[in-house]
């Protein structure tokens, strides 16, 4: 064993599934555009995305559960600090939105700021037990 | 919490790497175990005691709750 390496957990199993559902969330989206808001085909393809984040939060579980004990520790502080960040913003937002600052569609920005927020999370806990 | 996981590992003569090998962790733990900037969970700190022929108590916590527990066993 080598030293702490919180990363590692994006093994190809886990990079590969990251990629196949972001490639699936970008082509679904595109293509939901060309049925009507409501129909059914729209509500399956939307279902098929929360399934394919869902599945990508298992592989991504399983993942972290290969670590052993201090880097998982270290991702689970940081994704309690990144869910906690990211519903703070969201929910301070609203407030600003209901003060007359424009909406922002968080469906687009939330999994993305949550990734980036875990990530450094990730790297700023490490150096903590360096 | 206070341990002596370095000394048991140095009398030994073993690394840090040694140890990590032997516990299946990796050495960034043993490390922050050592320096006391990680107290490992309770299986692990089993672990190490098993390791050591050692109780938990004797390695883990004060010097002054570890003391007790050296006096009985060398009264015993």
């Amino acid at each position: 064993m080598t030293s702490v390496r919180p990363f590692r957990c994006l093994d190809r199993r886990a990079l590969v599934t990251s990629l196949v559902v972001a490639a699936w969330l970008l082509l679904s989206s595109w293509f939901g555009h060309s049925f009507p808001v409501g129909s059914a085909p729209r509500i399956i393809l939307g279902l098929g995305q929360a399934g394919a984040l869902a599945a990508l939060v298992l592989v991504l579980k399983h993942s972290i559960s290969q670590l052993d004990e201090l880097e998982q520790r270290i991702h689970y502080q940081a994704l309690a600090i990144a869910g906690a960040l990211i519903a703070t913003v969201i929910g301070a937002w609203a407030f600003l939105e209901y003060a007359g600052l424009p909406a922002i569609d968080w469906s687009l920005y939330a999994m993305p700021a949550f990734t980036v927020a875990w990530a450094s999370g990730v790297v700023a806990i490490t150096q903590r037990y360096r | 919490v206070k341990n002596t996981v370095r000394e048991l590992r140095a009398a030994r003569q073993w690394s840090q790497g040694d140890l990590a090998e032997r516990l299946d962790v990796s050495r960034q733990t043993v490390n922050a175990i050592e320096t006391e900037k990680y107290d490992p969970s309770l299986p692990l700190a089993i672990k190490i005691a098993r390791l050591f022929s050692l109780s938990v108590e004797e390695i883990f916590g004060s010097a002054e709750e570890r003391a007790p527990k050296r006096r009985d066993a060398k009264s015993g």
